[in-house]
């Protein structure tokens, strides 16, 4: 297991904000350090949430962009990491709601959110009829299939091995909705992996 | 088909009070239950291939391309996309256009509705001092004095006095005749 952690130990608190404090004064070089203890671990969970390398590829760059422009109004109320993460998260569930949107269109996404708020059952659209061997790569492929909203938290708690506290403060939710999140996240990739489970088990 | 649901509804619903009474029922349930029983292996299944997910293959230029995309974008955030890309969907942005007008076009007709001056209706009587609109006019009914007939009286002979002083010329063509009427005609 990939965990986020591991990457970033290599570099020490002090030197994280001396990094940050350099590249405020736009000292290219500092970022250039920042981007290299970081770039790992984001394009890790952007690929994990896309499942595809270019998708993963333009997500990292986004994100870097977007902590490129937003450093200097970092104060440090969280770690660098956790900070650092939350733009990835944020970036990863926003580039892929602004292209459900685009594929939807506003009335397929109207009716996708209603009928989101009345299903109470798992989605049973996710349970497909192939019968591919099972992998990593179907996993990866049912969890990216999860809605945004469920697929990041399983992937910082079950692949990333994140705890429940680092999660909520990640995508700035209470822990409780971070357990439910998980929770129900769960049960819809069991789901849409139960027909394979079932038939490779008989 | 499968029926029982009691393990991946009390993990749906408190995955993680994993030591509680109850989960040991559902657990000794699990054992007997078929149904609850291949969830559970399946539960197992699925962690363990996650958490085999091994390191993804890394692009050799990830750095540069991340350093390249970084310097030659936009400084500022949301210089690529107009509000209005922001606002509108693309595949609908006539239908959102034209409804969004309606629905400004509504708000404007309502708004001037309102704020039409109100005529009073034919039956109200005209309130008109020597054929001029009295600014008092607006004052409710139940706000003005009452006034007895002989300052009535007194008014009338003093306007007649006045009239017969200073006579006005009649239109041409028209029985101009001056309406006097005062408050208390009304009652």
């Amino acid at each position: 297991m990939g965990t986020i952690s591991s990457a970033q130990q290599s570099i020490s608190i002090d030197r994280q904000t001396e990094l940050v404090n350099c590249c405020r004064l736009g000292d290219k070089k500092a970022f250039a350090e920042l981007v290299a203890q970081f770039e790992k671990g984001v394009y890790r969970l952007c690929y994990r949430f896309f499942n595809d390398e270019n998708d993963a590829m333009d997500a990292t760059q986004e994100v870097f962009i977007r902590i490129y422009r937003a450093l200097p109004g970092f104060e440090g109320r969280s770690s660098l990491k956790t900070w650092i993460y939350r733009i990835a998260s944020n970036t990863c569930i926003t580039i892929a709601g602004k292209r459900r949107r685009e594929k939807d269109g506003l009335l397929q996404t109207i009716i996708n959110w209603w009928s989101d708020r009345n299903v109470e059952t798992p989605e049973e659209e996710l349970i497909d009829n192939e019968t591919r061997q099972l992998n990593q790569k179907m996993v990866a492929e049912k969890l990216e299939k999860l809605p945004e909203t469920y697929r990041m938290p399983v992937i910082l708690k079950d692949i990333e091995g994140l705890s429940l506290e680092k999660i909520s403060e990640i995508l700035e939710v209470p822990v409780g909705t971070v357990k439910s999140r998980i929770n129900r996240g769960r049960r819809m990739l069991q789901e849409s992996l139960r027909l394979y489970y079932q038939r490779s088990s008989e | 088909m499968k029926t029982c649901t009691r393990y991946l509804d009390y993990l749906e619903q408190k995955g993680f009070e994993t030591d509680s009474p109850e989960w040991q029922d559902i657990v000794a349930h699990s054992s007997r239950c078929p149904d609850c029983s291949s969830d559970m292996k399946l539960r197992g299944a699925m962690f363990e291939a996650l958490k085999q997910m091994g390191e993804p293959k890394y692009p050799v230029d990830l750095h540069m391309r991340i350093m390249q995309e970084v310097e030659s974008a936009p400084t500022a955030p949301g210089e690529t996309e107009s509000w209005f890309d922001r606002v509108f969907d693309f595949a609908l942005r006539p239908l959102e256009i034209g409804f969004s007008l309606a629905c400004v076009l509504m708000i404007a007709l309502m708004f001037s509705a309102e704020n039409e001056p109100q005529h009073l209706p034919r039956s109200a009587p005209p309130i008109v001092v020597a054929g001029a609109v009295a600014d008092e006019a607006v004052k409710p009914v139940e706000d003005l004095d009452p006034v007895s007939a002989e300052e009535v009286q007194q008014f009338l002979t003093r306007l007649d006095g006045f009239n017969r002083r200073n006579p006005q010329p009649q239109p041409a063509g028209e029985n101009y005749m001056p309406e006097l009427r005062l408050v208390n005609d009304w009652k």
